[in-house]
């Protein structure tokens, strides 16, 4: 059963060096099916996260 | 000669059974390749989404030009779940053993090309004419984010090809 938290954690050093263009999306193309999955499934969680904090912010300033 | 037979059978049967399987793998790593690019569009989303809040913190959006952006990344996020949906229901497909079928091709060039591109171009259309889509950081999100947008497009336009000189569903 592969570590969890390491796999959370590489996804995120990951999408921090993409998005900072540190590295190429070869990183990605090189995960096994298992470590995608949950790479994904965190990149999307991420985006989630990231769209309620917004929404968040203008709730609390519009009240 | 009936040894000779034998064997153009033995290799044609060989063959039946194999080919599926090889078909399988390719399917596999093209429906891979999809999730390979919807992960990294989530990542420049969640960049982008958090530019935006940074911003706003910042001083340098307002608070209706914020509600207004969270419209654009909130449908943009949803489309991209959507998305996302439409390459589990085909990543399910091929590990099962089988090809992967045209329609499902057709589901996520739908969803991809009417939702997903329709919800970033606003992002980018809101962005025009605010002073944050000149900021270097933000350009450099949204250029990335394009690419990979043309990067599944080309992807798709592969696939199709694939089907349309095969004539029957991919395997």
């Amino acid at each position: 059963m592969p570590d969890i938290n390491k796999i959370f954690s590489l996804a995120r050093r990951i999408a921090e060096a993409i998005a900072e263009g540190r590295i190429e999306a070869s990183a990605i193309k090189d995960m096994t099916d298992d470590q995608l999955a949950e790479f994904d499934t965190e990149a999307y969680q991420a985006l989630l996260d990231a769209q309620k904090h917004n929404e968040e912010l203008v709730q609390i300033d519009g009240e | 000669m009936k040894r000779i037979l034998s064997m153009i059978l033995a290799i044609a049967v060989l063959m039946t059974f194999s080919l599926p399987m090889i078909g399988c793998s390719k399917a596999e790593k093209t429906v891979k390749a999809f999730r390979v690019k919807s992960a990294e569009l989530a990542v420049y989303g969640e960049k982008i989404t958090t530019a935006f809040g940074k911003a706003y913190i910042n001083g340098e959006i307002s608070r209706e030009q914020l509600v207004d952006l969270n419209k654009a990344t909130g449908a943009f996020t949803k489309s991209l779940g959507a998305y996302r949906d439409a390459v589990s229901a085909a990543e399910k497909i091929v590990r099962s053993g089988q090809p992967l079928p045209r329609d499902a091709l057709s589901v996520l060039d739908r969803l991809f090309d009417t939702e997903v591109v329709a919800a970033f171009a606003a992002i980018a259309q809101k962005l025009g004419v605010l002073s944050i889509g000149q900021s270097e950081t933000i350009q450099n999100l949204i250029s990335g984010a394009r690419l990979i947008i043309l990067a599944i497009r080309a992807l798709i336009s592969d696939v199709r090809t694939e089907f349309e000189s095969a004539g029957v569903a991919y395997a």
